[in-house]
């Protein structure tokens, strides 16, 4: 491919993959996770204050690089933040996974890269987290960056793979603290291919003499990359203590970082409600259909072109080593899938890191597929049929299925009906004299709150309780919004001045919004035009 | 006789009024000082990691207690089974209508019919007019859900243009356009809802639903009707 018909093709590329993504980036109903981090970056944004927690919500970078895009969009309280503005950050880290392939330079084909990103680009799973605001996005970027810097400083390790691979590593760790699993698979990776390569190298070399002066070569080579590796563990060190600290604020938080590993092991095998089996990833990727007339959801060509790609990148390590990152990133990708899949604690979203790995080696197998093809027509015929089929699952799972169990990639997702109970109490306000200074009462334990705190966030008397026993009387709230479990621990009579409606927070959890019969009468006038109403409410 | 001193007495009047003006201003602003904005601080929200992505295949009643007992008179039988259904969507997107009529209540794929959104309804014709003392119905119980705007009416008009009697309506709004009811919601549970027929004489049953928390669509799983014959 030539060089200016690649550019071309990758701008066009990256208008396709940011369209899909910013597409009605509103559309799905914030997630519990989603609503909790963006509390926490209103908390950063408003008052400055950001303190890192080991028990939860990951490291810091997804909120500190949240504040330009809020500066940009002119968001200076948490209550003036929108869905597009937080989406946008990860809209725009899943462009940067695109560019990050760049940095492959020689160890792919042009073919290779371009065939890689367009997987990349339009891949459902990888759109739909792209379209969530959590971690996840920015850890594909950055763990990506990591693997393919690590193998760059390992062909040349001078200063300036060196301080890439810092700084990647770095913003990697700052990202999560389970990029431990990262770190440790991308290594083994890397020795088992550099091992693989030697052998091959010895088989070739068997028959001549053994160099005298290896050892002294060995040590020289040590030398040679000390001072380098020295320089990226330098800048490891200083991005994660920026970052964890607060920007030197809590220095505290650096070294909580490291203690958040007995947590997140205990998590990782004591998973409670996150408890899935070792195939769990692959059964969402390969096949998934949900109940009545749900449509097929699958990966299915992307995994045997992945597969085909891994194959062929393990068969051709060779014993010249630059030639091997196909095979460095397939054990990588084989590594971490294993990893995730052996510990117990799974969400569909842990599984992108090394997803996206498969990915690119499935854009491997297809270059490779291409150039088996001699007929032009078939060639095209085939990109053809692959963009169909994931433009198609694309749909599905980003615009149609969003929100739904059906699709695979839907845990714990808020359901779009809870959107009606925020739109009843918007217009509830809109008749109330207090206006969004009316006092809501949440009643709810903290797995049946959120994401409320995001959309009551504009109004300014709201108390979350997390109990029924915590509130003697209902009074003077004239909307209490509980979950259905505290709902039932009130008596009848306390509840019959209230007009009561159910909405769905998520499948099988409902919340209860009731009403002050007053309130709703002034609502009801207003709706149907009455005496001082305005219709169309 | 001691002449009066005008001039002092207008003196002690405009000092009185003016220490009374001072004082009132002073307790005014006083007051105006006590009166400062009560701020209560509320509870925040709690933090907890990512919840259950829940998928129970049965599950508990949500509120707890069991049905208690419905007394009906002597004689009252179960006249709705296997009697013909019609709906305001008569090509259900899955499962036939059949289904609301034929005995089987099970929670699971298969065992209930879904009609289309918005507003809807299924109607039984008993074949006869009876004293309808109970209706029992069951959406789709394999879940939590509330369905919206329940409306259960009777009449011996199958056009139900006269004679209509509603027995059941939790459209607080209005928003199927029957009229507001003042009837509760309910969570969907293996029981059913039991809606007293009160002893209504009628020949069909026709039960309103408007969507439901889970989806915009509408599911029967099974309808009962118990009544007395007319004699």
């Amino acid at each position: 491919m030539r060089k200016k018909a690649f550019a071309y093709l990758f701008i066009l590329l990256l208008a396709a993959a940011l369209f899909v993504r910013l597409y009605r980036l509103d559309l799905r109903p914030m997630h519990h996770d989603e609503a909790n981090q963006a509390y926490k970056f209103g908390q950063l944004l408003e008052k400055g204050q950001y303190r890192y927690d080991p028990a939860d919500h990951h490291g810091p970078t997804l909120y500190y690089f949240s504040l330009p895009f809020a500066w940009l969009s002119g968001q200076k309280t948490y209550a003036e933040l929108t869905e597009g503005t937080l989406r946008g950050i990860t809209v725009f880290f899943g462009l940067l996974t695109l560019l990050v392939l760049l940095a492959a330079g020689k160890y792919l084909t042009a073919s290779e890269k371009f065939w890689a990103a367009v997987f990349l680009a339009l891949s459902p799973p990888l759109i739909y987290f792209s379209r969530f605001y959590i971690q996840e996005t920015l850890f594909v970027a950055f763990g990506l960056a990591f693997i393919i810097f690590l193998w760059r400083f390992f062909q040349k390790p001078d200063y300036k793979e060196s301080t890439w691979l810092g700084i990647s590593a770095g913003l990697l760790y700052a990202t999560k603290e389970t990029s431990l699993i990262v770190f440790a698979t991308s290594v083994l990776a890397l020795a088992v291919v550099w091992f693989l390569s030697c052998g091959k190298n010895r088989k070739r070399s068997s028959h001549k003499s053994e160099s005298k002066g290896s050892q002294k070569e060995v040590l020289t080579e040590i030398k040679k990359v000390a001072l380098p590796l020295a320089l990226a563990i330098l800048l490891f060190l200083a991005i994660s203590f920026v970052f964890y600290s607060s920007f030197f604020q809590h220095p505290q938080g650096f070294l909580d970082s490291f203690r958040a590993f007995s947590n997140y092991s205990h998590k990782a095998v004591e998973p409670g409600w996150h408890r899935h089996g070792f195939w769990y990833y692959f059964s969402l990727l390969f096949y998934h259909k949900g109940g009545g007339n749900s449509p097929v959801f699958s990966e299915i060509p992307f995994l045997l072109l992945a597969l085909i790609g891994i194959i062929l990148s393990i068969v051709r390590i060779t014993r010249k080593n630059s030639e091997n990152f196909r095979g460095y990133l397939a054990f990588f990708s084989l590594f971490t899938a294993l990893v995730y899949s052996v510990i117990p604690y799974k969400t569909p979203w842990n599984m992108l890191i090394f997803y996206a790995g498969f990915v690119i080696l499935a854009g491997v197998g297809f270059v490779y597929g291409l150039e088996l093809i001699k007929i032009r027509q078939a060639k095209i015929i085939l990109a053809g049929a692959l963009l169909f089929w994931t433009g198609w699952q694309t749909y599905l799972v980003n615009f149609y299925f969003y929100s739904y169990p059906d699709n695979p990639y839907v845990y714990a997702q808020t359901s779009p009906d809870f959107l009606r109970l925020v739109a009843r109490v918007d217009e509830l306000s809109q008749v109330a004299e207090e206006g969004k200074n009316m006092f809501i009462r949440v009643i709810a334990p903290p797995d049946e709150t959120w994401p409320l705190p995001w959309y009551l966030r504009k109004y300014t008397q709201v108390g979350y309780w997390t109990g029924s026993e915590q509130v003697e009387t209902l009074e003077p709230g004239r909307i209490v919004v509980m979950s259905a479990g505290e709902a039932a621990k009130r008596s009848e009579k306390e509840l019959e001045p209230y007009i009561t409606q159910y909405y769905s927070l998520r499948p099988d959890v409902l919340l209860v919004l009731l009403i002050r019969q007053d309130l709703w009468e002034s609502y009801r006038l207003r709706r149907t035009g009455g005496p001082s109403g305005i219709k169309g409410l | 006789m001691k002449k009066t001193n005008y001039t002092n007495i207008v003196g002690f009047i405009t000092g009185c009024g003016l220490l009374f003006a001072l004082a009132y201003s002073l307790l005014s602003q006083t007051q105006e000082q006590e009166k400062v904005e009560l701020k209560i601080q509320l509870p925040k929200p709690m933090f907890i990691g990512t919840p259950r992505n829940i998928k129970t295949p049965n599950l508990e009643p949500v509120t707890g207690k069991p049905r208690g007992p419905f007394y009906v008179p002597k004689g009252t039988e179960l006249v709705s089974l296997k009697k013909p259904v019609t709906s305001s969507d008569p090509q259900p997107v899955i499962g036939e209508l059949s289904y609301v009529t034929d005995g089987e209540k099970s929670g699971e794929d298969g065992y209930f019919v879904e009609l289309g959104p918005g507003p809807q309804w299924v109607q039984i014709d008993l074949k006869a007019p009876y004293l309808i003392q109970a209706i029992v119905v069951w959406h789709y119980h394999s879940q939590a859900r509330v369905y919206r705007d329940v409306i259960v009416q009777v009449s011996e008009d199958k056009d139900f243009v006269n004679g209509v009697v509603t027995l059941f309506n939790n459209d607080h709004d209005n928003s199927s356009g029957l009229g507001a009811g003042r009837d509760k919601e309910y969570i969907e549970t293996y029981e059913g809802k039991l809606i007293d027929g009160k002893g209504t004489r009628a020949r069909y049953v026709r039960l309103w639903s408007n969507g439901n928390t889970a989806n915009d669509m509408n599911h029967y799983v099974e309808v009962e009707v118990y009544g007395l014959p007319v004699k």
